[in-house]
């Protein structure tokens, strides 16, 4: 491959000594042109000459975040210059979410094998969402727990016998209608006396028989809520 | 056998022999006595038998004269039924009738009280008052009234209790005239009846039934149409009866059916003369003979009748005539003569007859109305004359009354205008005044307080801020030690190429070296201020926030049991609140549904040991071990393999609390912590704090001056614990103090519980003196206490009891009442209403102003209803005016306790914060000094290895001990580091617009400083930003100018120095872990919150050189929308 100009941006003298080393040695291809330990110092490089490459901490000086403002302002000035974010953040995801959507092409954590040649090369090569392991990682587990959840609203929906309509009474019951209302719906070919039946039939279903006492409407619902029948965060009410 | 009993049973079978045994009965019982009563009242029954109407009567009389037993009476009442019925005496009948109906209804309401004899007794007299009703009414030819009556005996006869009664309504219902169908269902049903008394009596001996059955049957037979149905439907019993009687005195001259009768009516003739019933054996004869009249053998019935005349004549002496009897003897006799053809005699008969037919006509229910309603008339009269009289004494005092209340009524208006300027406005004001001087008082206290708690919070904040920025610090180190071991991996894979490699460790050691001192440095700087709350304070006031919870609990199927406890400890109390907090929290994490989860404590030697326990998965052994011995241990390897882990985290702050106690003074040296647990079974942690004893004395004393009585109810608690806790001297004194404090009228009942258990005291301690004087007044004023409810209950009893002599008396005062109704409707009203609205009003403005500083809520709307229903003008303006000297006093009062309701309830949530934050800021500094002890010799290890390396060349061997080391170390670390981040993970910031020129005001009361005129407002939270600003002075020296400036609705906080300049190392190492001075780091700490809170990443903290010096400046987003506060 070509060679590449790259700046670093890295305010912690040490750090910065140790990115350069990793760089010379594995990357042979990258040329660094300049580093910088601030913000100032960075935008002085950038009017000297605008490298293909910025390997970019987050946090300089006295802010912690100012590398995500660095980051909208590079996109918005240079579309195809590549931003590699470098970055001890290894807790703070949010900041992870913000740095992504300010344009960065990859986030590498400042943990396990750090920065390596491939995940540099990767990013010269044109891929977006480029990351270590470390921060993979991350993204499996809470990947993971997704998944799971869904999985669990699956074996919910066996375990305790769930057909559409409790679903759809569930689902109604927390939006807040009442089942006149939910006996309204066009998709629920019932009466009000069927619902009233049908959620005493729930709270047995989903609850044993020592918790039954004194279930009402709101802590059904939350009981199904907790064993992912209704999902909260997608609660839409039917076609009346 | 008893007297009355024999003469009861007798009375059916012998008269003369019942009067003999009423009589012994009556000479053997005592004066008086309820058995004379019944007596007395069998020989009136037999004198009845026997037609002496007149002795009956007078032997009644005499029942009524002294028996107070309802139960006689009531058979006397009956009695004097039956005489009266068979004399004809319509009225007095009915007398005796209300008399024993009255009666009757008060025994039955109490029959549950009565004995079995009593009950019996009520039976008879029951059965027979109907009986006899139905007579009188079967004889006045009332045939529905006659059956009604008879229907009713009929539910309370019976055959086992009293045979005679039962024979009494079954001949009653046999004789004739009381059973419904076809003549012939009558006949057989009649004939049913009579051959059941019949066969009964005979077998009994009850001599008066079988000859009335006799009779009966004797006129049944002679009628040949009955004498048929009766041969065709019971020809059994007609047989039985037949072959009985056919024999019985034969007369050969008839024939076998009148023979079969007149030898019954003959056989009934015979009965009643042995039985001494001459009306009887009249009444028979007259069946004879009206036998023979049947059989047309008429001088044989003449003869009977004439016999039966001969009775009655006999009777004819007696003041008392049975009318009706002697009118049919009559007829008969007029009948038998016309058919012998005697003209002459039958008319003498027939005239006497129809005299006496009609000396005992029908309506002799409405002639005894009609005596009634005379004799009514005349007290009528009698009353009308007294009710004159009253209305005219009421007259005479309705005018003196009038005159009397038109004065008043003036009085009371005048009253009401002047009650502005009346001694209860005068005092109600100076109340008012002195109300509103305390309430401000309380006022000023309350915003203190409530300032002093602010103070408090903003310290505990700026402490925390303090240690967040330490634990960023902490932080740091992370990357640095992630290079390390990256690098370290790489000196694996260079092999022999590793100087630089090696190099670049030392120096990142050094950087931590670097770190660590810095942070050794803070961390022993804040020591001296590190300090705990120590307080004396009751367990009881931790268990009680503690068993809050049990709801929590029950939700979960877990019982939490929390029993009390009167231990003092001197501890922190926050602290202590968290570990027992931490604690239950774990047994409740670790316990399953169904458990139980106890908290306890009990004091061995001079500490006290809180324990918690449960029921849970317990901890395997080598927890239990890493727990208590160990420093530091990974939390989430701690608890049962299956199970779900994380018991550790808690733990270790509650180890780290019991650490600092220790420290801090010899007095905590019994503090310590521990663990029991079995695996499967539950585990029991437990720790242990100073005992202290309640300072009881000084209690005692504020309590004495304060004496405020809502207290008496807790000192009345505290008594009845003490008692029940055995500190008896304690209890005494309580209850002295509370008995002091109670004002007798208004808490009797506590007064008395009080007494009490000071009594309980003082007999436990044996002070007999004080427990007679507290036991005296416990009963003495238990005693009027009782007695007034019991009073009520008396009247009512007393009033119900003479209800009855009173009806006289209420109809004359109903009619008085009656009359003055009248009067006050036409004359009386308006006035009356005037004054007594005058009064009302009177009343109301001066209770509302006695009330005065208890209703002062209430005052002014309660004034204005009565403005509005006021009608005279001056009035209204008596009584505004009243209201207008209250009005700003009580508005200022209204505003006033406002405010105080708003400091109280803020100086409540800070407290609330302050403890939460004081709680965390005390476990990060126990996690710090854990981190700085626990990891502060690793970096200069490792750098040793590195060194150790360099000189002696790298082998795989060591090579892997440093990694490790290393990873080790890193591992420690993070753990340390998450434990103590979990404190910070809430956020503490409240953002709000600030304006920079408040800012800029607050700090130059502090520091001398030119700042720059502005109205920008920016985005942050006020107590941070002040504290940012004087972080931001305390490193600057003198000739700093603050100024502001905006680019992109960023806010520019920039200080400007003069004079001097940094070094370019200073300049890079400013805001980074290796800086000289905290306070650069508290303001990134502070700036990074700010990021965090505004959910904007990018505000900027920059240091720079310029011209003349340097400038720090920071960003902060500017306010969207200016508010002016």
């Amino acid at each position: 491959m070509e060679k590449f100009k790259v700046i670093i941006v890295e305010d912690d003298k040490l750090e910065l000594k140790g990115t350069q080393q990793i760089l010379q040695s594995e990357v042979p291809e990258a040329e660094i042109i300049g580093t910088a330990q601030g913000e100032a110092d960075f935008w002085k490089l950038m009017r000297e000459a605008v490298p293909d490459l910025v390997l970019l901490d987050l946090g300089l000086g006295g802010s912690t975040t100012v590398g995500v403002d660095i980051c909208r302002q590079l996109r918005t000035r240079y579309a195809d210059m590549k931003i590699l974010v470098f970055t001890g953040e290894i807790l703070n995801e949010r900041l992870w979410v913000e740095v992504l959507s300010a344009g960065a092409d990859g986030i590498i954590l400042k943990t396990g094998n750090l920065l390596q040649r491939d995940d540099v090369m990767q990013v010269m090569h044109g891929r977006h969402l480029v990351f270590n392991e470390p921060f993979l990682e991350k993204v499996m587990a809470r990947f993971r727990k997704n998944v799971c959840k869904e999985q669990a609203a699956v074996d919910a929906f066996v375990e305790y016998e769930i057909d559409e309509y409790d679903e759809r009474f569930l689902r109604h019951l927390a939006l807040g209608y009442t089942k006149d209302m939910i006996a309204g719906l066009r998709q629920m070919p019932f009466s009000t006396k069927s619902l009233e039946k049908r959620q005493v039939d729930l709270t047995n279903r989903l609850f044993s028989e020592r918790e039954r006492s004194g279930v009402n409407a709101v802590r059904l619902v939350v009981r199904a809520i907790q064993l992912h029948i209704i999902d909260p965060e997608n609660l839409v009410a039917d076609e009346q | 056998m008893d007297g009355n009993d024999l003469a009861y049973r007798l009375r059916y079978t012998d008269v003369s022999a019942s009067l003999k045994a009423a009589k012994e009965a009556y000479s053997s019982s005592s004066a008086n006595s309820d058995d004379k009563a019944e007596a007395l009242n069998n020989m009136a029954y037999a004198a009845y038998q026997q037609m002496r109407y007149d002795q009956a009567l007078h032997l009644l009389k005499h029942v009524y004269g002294f028996s107070r037993n309802q139960l006689e009476l009531l058979c006397s009442d009956v009695l004097t039924m039956k005489v009266m019925q068979r004399i004809g005496n319509g009225k007095s009948f009915f007398d005796a009738r209300l008399r024993a109906q009255k009666r009757l209804h008060r025994i039955l309401s109490e029959e549950s009280s009565l004995t079995v004899r009593q009950k019996h007794r009520l039976h008879y007299a029951l059965t027979e008052s109907h009986i006899v009703a139905s007579t009188y009414y079967y004889y006045l030819g009332q045939d529905s009234a006659a059956r009604r009556e008879i229907q009713e005996a009929a539910q309370y006869v019976n055959l086992e209790t009293d045979t005679t009664q039962w024979l009494y309504y079954h001949y009653m219902m046999g004789s004739g005239g009381l059973v419904d169908g076809t003549p012939e269902e009558v006949t057989i049903a009649e004939f049913n009846h009579l051959f059941r008394v019949y066969t009964l009596a005979k077998a009994n001996h009850f001599t008066y039934f079988e000859a009335n059955a006799l009779q009966s049957l004797s006129a049944m037979v002679a009628d040949s149409l009955r004498a048929t149905w009766v041969k065709q439907q019971r020809i059994d019993a007609y047989s039985y009866l037949f072959g009985e009687h056919l024999s019985w005195q034969a007369d050969n001259t008839l024939s076998p059916r009148y023979q079969f009768a007149a030898s019954m009516a003959r056989h009934s003739v015979y009965l009643f003369k042995q039985y001494h019933d001459l009306f009887q054996t009249a009444c028979a004869l007259r069946t004879l003979g009206e036998v023979y009249f049947s059989a047309e053998q008429y001088d044989k019935a003449l003869e009977n009748f004439r016999s039966a005349l001969r009775l009655a004549s006999n009777h004819r002496r007696s003041p008392y005539q049975v009318t009706p009897w002697l009118a049919g003897i009559h007829e008969n006799l007029s009948l038998a003569y016309s058919a012998l053809d005697d003209k002459q005699q039958a008319d003498i008969h027939r005239n006497t007859y129809l005299d006496l037919l009609d000396e005992s006509r029908q309506n002799k229910e409405l002639d005894s109305r009609k005596a009634l309603l005379k004799q009514e008339a005349h007290s009528e009269q009698i009353q009308f004359f007294f009710l004159l009289l009253l209305t005219i004494v009421v007259a005479v005092l309705a005018a003196i009354y009038y005159r009397q209340l038109n004065n008043r009524s003036r009085s009371y208006e005048q009253r009401v205008r002047k009650i502005s300027s009346s001694a209860d406005c005068r005092q109600a004001e100076q109340k008012l005044q002195a109300l509103l001087r305390d309430s401000e008082e309380h006022l000023e206290e309350s915003r203190e307080e409530c300032e002093v708690m602010q103070q408090r919070i903003n310290s505990q904040q700026e402490r925390h801020i303090l240690q967040r920025t330490k634990l960023s610090v902490v932080y740091a180190i992370i990357p640095y030690l992630d290079r390390v071991i990256a690098e370290v991996k790489k000196l694996d894979e260079m092999g022999e190429n590793s100087t630089e490699h090696l190099s670049y460790i030392q120096e990142l050691c050094s950087g931590m070296m670097t770190v660590n001192d810095r942070l050794t440095s803070w961390i022993q700087m804040q020591r001296g201020r590190l300090s705990l709350q120590v307080t004396r304070f009751p367990l009881s006031d931790i268990f009680g926030v503690i068993s809050m919870q049990q709801y929590a609990f029950a939700q979960q199927q877990l019982i939490l049991e929390v029993p009390d406890t009167d231990l003092h400890v001197k501890a922190d109390k926050a602290l202590t609140l968290f570990m027992v907090n931490t604690l239950v929290d774990n047994a409740r994490k670790f316990t399953p549904a169904g458990g139980k989860v106890t908290i306890f404590a009990h004091s061995i030697d001079d500490f006290v040991e809180i324990s918690v326990s449960d029921t849970g998965v317990g901890l395997p052994k080598e927890d239990v071990q890493t727990l208590c011995d160990s420093k530091v241990y990974d939390p989430n390897c701690i608890g049962t393999k299956n199970a779900s882990k994380g018991f550790g985290f808690g733990i270790m702050n509650c180890k780290g609390i019991i650490g600092s106690y220790k420290k801090l003074s010899s007095l905590f040296n019994v503090c310590d912590f521990g663990v029991e647990s079995e695996e499967g079974k539950g585990s029991r942690f437990w720790f242990r704090l100073p005992r202290v004893f309640p300072l009881l004395f000084l209690l005692a004393f504020n309590l004495f001056a304060q004496a405020l009585p809502q207290h008496c109810y807790e000192l009345f608690d505290s008594t009845y614990n003490a008692n029940l806790q055995g500190r008896y001297a304690d209890a005494w004194l309580y209850a002295e103090n509370a008995i002091n404090i109670v004002e007798e009228p208004i808490d009797t009942s506590l007064l008395v519980s009080l007494y009490n258990e000071q009594a309980i005291a003082a007999q436990a301690l044996g002070d007999w003196e004080a427990y007679r004087q507290s036991n005296a007044e416990c009963v003495r004023l238990h005693r009027l206490f009782s007695t007034d409810c019991s009073l009520a209950s008396d009247c009512q009893q007393l009033e119900k009891m003479n209800a009855d002599s009173r009806v006289l008396y209420v109809l004359i005062v109903l009619l008085l009442i009656a009359s003055l109704t009248l009067f006050y409707m036409v004359v009386l009203r308006h006035r009356l209403r005037h004054r007594a609205s005058m009064d009302d009003l009177y009343q109301r403005l001066s209770s509302l102003l006695q009330t005065f500083p208890q209703n002062a809520e209430t005052y002014d709307a309660e004034l204005q209803v009565v403005a509005q229903n006021i009608e005279q003008p001056g009035l209204k303006k008596a009584v505004q005016e009243m209201r207008q000297k209250f009005t700003p006093g009580l508005a200022r009062l209204q505003k006033i306790s406002d405010s105080i309701e708003d400091f109280e309830e803020k100086t409540h949530k800070q407290r609330f914060e302050h403890d939460r934050l004081y709680v965390m800021n005390q476990i990060l500094d126990n996690s710090l000094s854990t981190i700085k002890h626990e990891t502060m010799y690793f970096p200069s290890r490792i750098k040793q290895m590195a060194d150790d390396m360099q000189q002696n060349g790298i082998d795989v061997e060591t090579n892997h001990n440093l990694l490790d080391l290393v990873t080790y170390y890193r591992h420690i670390y993070m753990l340390l580091y998450e434990q103590a981040q979990r404190q910070t993970d809430q956020s503490l910031l409240r953002m709000q617009s600030v304006s920079v020129a408040d800012l800029f005001t607050f700090i130059s009361k502090t520091h001398e400083i030119d700042c720059q005129e502005t109205n920008l407002q920016v985005l942050g939270d006020e107590m941070l930003l002040r504290l940012l600003l004087g972080q931001m002075l305390a490193v600057v020296s003198a000739n700093a100018t603050l100024c502001v400036e905006e680019h992109d609705s960023m806010t520019y906080i920039i200080c400007n120095v003069k004079g001097q300049k940094f070094t370019p190392e200073q300049l890079s190492d400013l805001f980074s872990p290796q800086t000289e001075r905290l306070e650069y780091l508290v303001m990134r700490q502070i700036l990074r919150e700010c990021d965090a809170a505004c959910g904007h990443p990018g505000l900027r903290l920059e240091a720079e050189n310029t011209e003349q010096g340097y400038r720090i400046f920071f960003s902060l987003l500017t306010a969207q929308i200016p508010t002016k506060s």
